[in-house]
């Protein structure tokens, strides 16, 4: 055999990079982690205590790690996000309030980037982090004057500049969605082939869901507005298939949001998958039955946890898979309160994954039109019904961080703006005080004339370049204006 | 120095500068066959990871990066073949290879565990698996100094790429929210009619400010709190014990047959899916997990007593023990240890298991847990345990043998198979085991262990009988009694007088005192010896009978003899004064 032949032979399927960008991402949080807290304890501090001393030593370290691995350090505040090295930081709920710090500083202080040279001195580089500690907390201190005194300070080697407008250049951007927008895919057409002919999965494909789950967490991961934006997809002829690849999404989107690691997440996005496999065996006529069920029909549906349990048993190799899939499978229909179905008497609290897993459930079949509800809820109106359940159906505090993730319009609704403009919520706000004001790609003038406009801010207080400040009047149906809300992402 | 000469010498020095490379990977190989023949906690795998981890450090040092190209059969550093492997089941390239790796990297920093991670995801996809793959398990792990470009093999049947557009059920835009088409919207009366107000996401009466203390908003305190559910989550999640749980209870509360079948046989279901992918860890918890439920919980015995008599009766069946046989065969069980927790389980059934066990070699701290478990079976499987004393390998028949004689009686005929048993380690085992049976029963077959050809072995015989019955001790006075008996060597012949000295009877010691009367032409020291020895155990016997031989050997014309037995009497009397049965002098 020759060994030269096979990296020759070029590969048709795409290459996905696994790791490299993720590590860049930890490490920025590393980095952001120890910048942020050595500005906190420098603007407490001098610089010859003990406890600045430490934190700028593990800040020393990291960035030598860094210079090591990417040969320079910045970190850039644009467009309401963070970004280490041209990568935009994730925001879980636990860094939120860290991140708000700098970002907060740097847009009070209109500095954009702070940018490390390697080599620099040790005494420049406490000076920095004192000059810039103290400026982050002194409104009146702008970029000009920052900059003076650094260089006053003898600082050479870690720059900063102002910010940049618009800032969409995330490093290989495109090549993620591909790869998102392809395991989307890929995942219904393996569920639909692993589910059509047989029922039975199949020896081997333990693996590939694996893989494919694994896929679907990276991009989730690395771009969680955009595959948040792919599960307005809605496909009413294989909503079963649809809806649970839109279920692995959301479920890992919020299990990232929590704080789990990647395995963990890979299990709960699998367990997500197969939550209604059970459904397989229950006759169409009764899943697209247009009328009320009756008691029989009823029964019958009520049978499908039962069925997805054995059934996921039966798949080749299940033990790969986590147990917790069959689990879910059982239980996603309980509810917080234990009131739904199966029924259970002793009183206990469900699994994590199945209560992660029965709010995005909810959330995504009431938002598909089916057959017995042709008017689908829209997105912004569903998280309101399911507050009703809070505590009941859904754990409450599950159900806050779900919303704090989505916002209060998540992103794909279609928006009337006081404008009297339409705009799509392309991602949301990660401020919790302004969950209710996302960003926003304009789609219409005011008189109805499609346009590609501007992707607004609604949470920015001075209003966009145009001079108007704009509010939410309500969401519209998009389906009802015939917009493929998919489009534009 | 000519232009050919100076690309000799640059190839030479390039050759050069990837030997470190090449040695690492070779390093790797050969750590990697080192996890997979020995076993987990061998010290040839720890010295050779630790040697591999300095080798990784040092090239790291000085290199930064590895970065190692995957070819089929060939892995290659700046276009370098530096490693090519043989035929597949040995060759690292393509067991990277096979499931889509295509480059990896190792960055300065690569930690300890790392490379052991690195090890650990190579090893368990070494056999190749439809179930896992080594990119998968690369990806598990989560390596921050590792880094890997693999190609979506695996989806290839699903989708080809091109098709992405066509086949999907949407239209992906390539950029970021691309133009749509031109056009005109206009809002339907009912929409613009309704206007400012609560924002439609709202219920009535909820309270939709994004103040602190909002419902919608995530406080500090909810942030750890959430923090807390994640982390207990990871800590204390035991899967099958909620699966157990999750069963029960849906058991406990439905009573339509259907429905209660369904749930037993998901239990089923999922037991035979581990049996077949030998996840005997995971079925060791479930067991576990049944049996912390029984202890908690006092609803439904009667269905409590039908799960757990269901995943038994499965667990339990020839088929399902045939099976873990069968994997034990292909050597798809890792080191057993799982399945040795599982066997306990199961009971006697488990014993076929237990013998295949006891077999393999890979483990040397396995057979002393496997024979425990088999002594604890035995008894209820002494049937199945016995036939293997037919076995023609003798180390399994000494094992056989041993954990017969723990079983205890109901063991003797299949012990007494082994009496002209080709092996005399067997035999001797087969002794030992009689001994440790230690009941009457046992007596007659050690008994004719006394005329084993081998000395040693008679010995033992001699020596392990516990408590002599008439019968054995009639047959020791007439070996003692034939003339062959004189030839045998003096610690045989003191061990058969042990044992009539045990017995005490009157024939024993009629016996014993003609032995003293026995003359011997040859080997005189022994002769005199033995006597001795005689002498010493009729003191020790110390009856009436015995005291009366004694002083008979005191008018003996063997002077030693003579002396012996009045030292003995004199003893006798000192410690004895009433002349009873007794201590030994």
């Amino acid at each position: 055999m020759n060994p030269d032949a096979a990296p020759d032979r070029p590969d048709r399927l795409p290459t996905i990079e696994f790791s490299a960008d993720r590590k860049a991402i930890e490490m920025g949080k590393k980095f952001l982690n120890t910048f942020i807290s050595s500005l906190k304890t420098a603007q407490i501090y001098d610089l010859n205590n003990d406890v600045f001393l430490e934190h700028a030593q593990a800040l020393d370290d990291t960035l030598r790690e860094i210079f090591r691995m990417e040969g320079e350090a910045a970190v850039e505040v644009a467009a309401n996000h963070l970004f280490f090295n041209g990568l935009r930081l994730p925001m879980d709920f636990a860094s939120y309030p860290a991140y708000r710090f700098l970002m907060d500083g740097f847009i009070k202080s209109e500095v954009g980037k702070v940018w490390f040279e390697g080599n620099f001195q040790e005494d420049e580089f406490k000076g920095f982090l004192a000059v810039f500690a103290k400026s982050l907390g002194d409104p009146s201190k702008k970029l000009s004057d920052i900059e003076n005194e650094l260089k006053a300070q003898g600082v050479v080697k870690i720059h900063l500049q102002e910010p940049q407008r618009e800032r969409e250049d995330f490093r290989k951007i495109s090549t993620l969605r591909n790869v998102g927008k392809q395991m989307y895919s890929k995942s219904i057409m393996f569920l639909k082939d692993m589910m059509s002919d047989t029922q039975l999965p199949q020896r081997g494909q333990a693996k590939v869901v694996r893989r494919l789950v694994q896929t679907i967490v990276d991009s989730v991961i690395d771009d969680e507005a955009y595959m948040l934006a792919l599960t307005n997809i809605k496909d009413h002829y294989d909503y079963t298939l649809n809806h649970s690849v839109n279920v692995c999404v959301l479920s890992t989107a919020l299990g990232y949001r929590m704080g789990m690691e990647r395995k963990r997440l890979a299990d709960l996005g699998i367990a997500a998958l197969f939550h209604d496999i059970g459904k397989v065996n229950v006759p169409k006529e009764i899943l697209t039955k247009p009328d009320r069920l009756s008691a029989e029909e009823y029964e019958v549906l009520r049978r499908h946890p039962y069925q997805g349990a054995e059934m996921l048993t039966r798949i080749k190799g299940f033990s790969k898979l986590p147990i917790r899939a069959i689990i879910v499978a059982l239980e996603h229909h309980m509810g917080a309160n234990l009131s739904g179905y199966p029924k259970i008497s002793i009183k206990r609290r469900i699994n994590l994954f199945s209560e992660i897993i029965a709010i995005a459930d909810v959330f995504d079949a009431m938002t598909t039109s089916r057959v017995y509800r042709r008017k689908p809820y829209r997105r912004n109106e569903v998280l309101g019904e399911m507050m009703k359940e809070s505590g009941k159906k859904f754990d409450p505090l599950l159900l806050k961080a779900f919303i704090s993730m989505l916002g209060l319009y998540p992103i794909g609704t279609l928006l009337l703006l006081n404008t009297g403009e339409l705009a799509i919520v392309l991602e949301t706000n990660q401020d919790p005080a302004h969950l209710d004001s996302p960003k926003v790609k304009l789609i219409t003038k005011k008189s109805g004339e499609k346009i590609d406009g501007l992707i607004i801010d609604l949470a920015s207080p001075a209003g966009e370049p145009d001079g108007l400040k704009r509010t939410i009047v309500k969401s519209l149906d998009a389906d009802k204006y015939g917009i493929d809300v998919t489009a534009y992402f | 120095m000519n232009s050919v000469e100076t690309k000799l010498s640059d190839l030479a020095l390039e050759r050069d500068s990837l030997s470190p490379a090449k040695n690492l990977l070779l390093l790797t190989a050969k750590t990697l066959k080192s996890i997979k023949v020995y076993p987990v906690n061998s010290p040839v795998i720890k010295g050779q990871k630790e040697l591999l981890n300095k080798e990784f450090q040092s090239y790291l040092a000085t290199n930064d990066v590895l970065t190692i190209k995957i070819a089929e059969s060939a892995l290659k550093v700046d276009d370098q073949v530096i490693y090519e492997g043989g035929n597949r089941s040995n060759n690292l390239a393509f067991l990277l290879y096979r499931d889509g790796l295509r480059e990896i990297s190792f960055y300065e920093g690569l930690t300890p565990e790392e490379l052991n991670g690195f090890l650990g995801a190579l090893a368990e996809n070494w056999q190749g698996s439809e179930e896992t793959d080594v990119v998968s398990s690369l990806w598990e792990r989560d390596f921050h100094h590792i880094s890997y470009v693999a190609i979506d093999e695996l989806f290839a049947d699903l989708l080809e790429p091109g098709e992405v557009d066509s086949e999907t059920p949407f239209k992906p835009s390539p950029e970021v929210a691309s133009p749509v088409s031109s056009g005109r919207i206009a809002l339907q009366e009912e929409d613009v009619k309704q206007s400012s107000g609560l924002p439609r996401w709202a219920g009535e009466g909820m309270d939709t400010s994004l103040e602190m203390g909002s419902p919608l908003l995530l406080d500090d305190k909810d942030l750890r709190k959430i923090k807390e559910i994640v982390e207990e989550d990871g800590r204390n999640f035991n899967p099958p014990r909620e699966f157990a749980q999750a069963l029960f209870d849906l058991l406990v509360l439905e009573d339509e047959p259907e429905k209660y079948t369904s749930i037993l046989q998901v239990l089923e279901r999922f037991l035979s899916e581990l049996i077949s992918n030998a996840e005997f860890g995971t079925a060791c918890q479930i067991f576990f997990a049944l049996n912390e439920i029984q202890d908690s919980s006092s609803l439904q015995p009667a269905k409590y007593r039908i799960l757990v008599e269901t995943v038994l009766k499965m667990a339990r069946s020839p088929e399902s023990i045939e099976k873990i046989r069968r994997l034990l065969r292909r050597g798809a069980i890792g080191s057993g240890d799982d399945l040795l927790k599982y066997t306990s389980f199961l009971g006697a059934s488990s014993t076929p298991i237990l013998i295949d066990l006891l077999m393999r070699r890979e483990n040397q701290e396995m057979p002393p847990k496997v024979c425990d478990l088999l002594v604890e079976f035995g008894r209820e499987s002494v049937d199945y345990l016995g036939e293997w004393v037919s076995d023609s390998r003798t180390q399994l028949v000494k094992q056989i043998v041993s954990i017969l004689g723990q079983v205890g009686g109901k063991a003797i005929p299949y012990l007494e198979r082994c009496l002209h048993h080709p092996d005399t380690d067997v035999r001797r085992e087969t002794v030992r085991a009689l001994s440790q049976i230690g009941e009457i029963a046992v007596n007659p077959l050690l008994s004719k262990f006394l005329l084993d050809p081998n000395p040693a072995v008679r010995i033992l015989t001699a020596k392990g009988f516990g408590d002599p019955d008439p019968e054995a001790v009639e047959f020791v006075c007439r070996l003692i009694h034939q003339k062959e008996f004189r030839k045998r060597g003096i610690r045989e012949r003191k061990a058969l007088v042990d044992i009539l000295r045990k017995a005490g009877s009157e024939n024993a010691v009629a016996t014993l005192g003609n032995s003293l009367h026995q003359r011997s032409w040859f080997r005189r020291g022994d002769s005199n010896e033995f006597k001795a020895y005689v002498v010493l155990a009729l003191a020790s016997i110390a009856t009436e009978s015995a005291r009366k031989t004694l002083v008979e050997g005191t008018r003996m014309r063997n002077r030693k003899v003579r002396n012996a037995c009045k030292t003995a009497l004199q003893r006798v009397g000192e410690t004895n004064p009433e002349g009873e049965k007794g201590k030994e002098l």
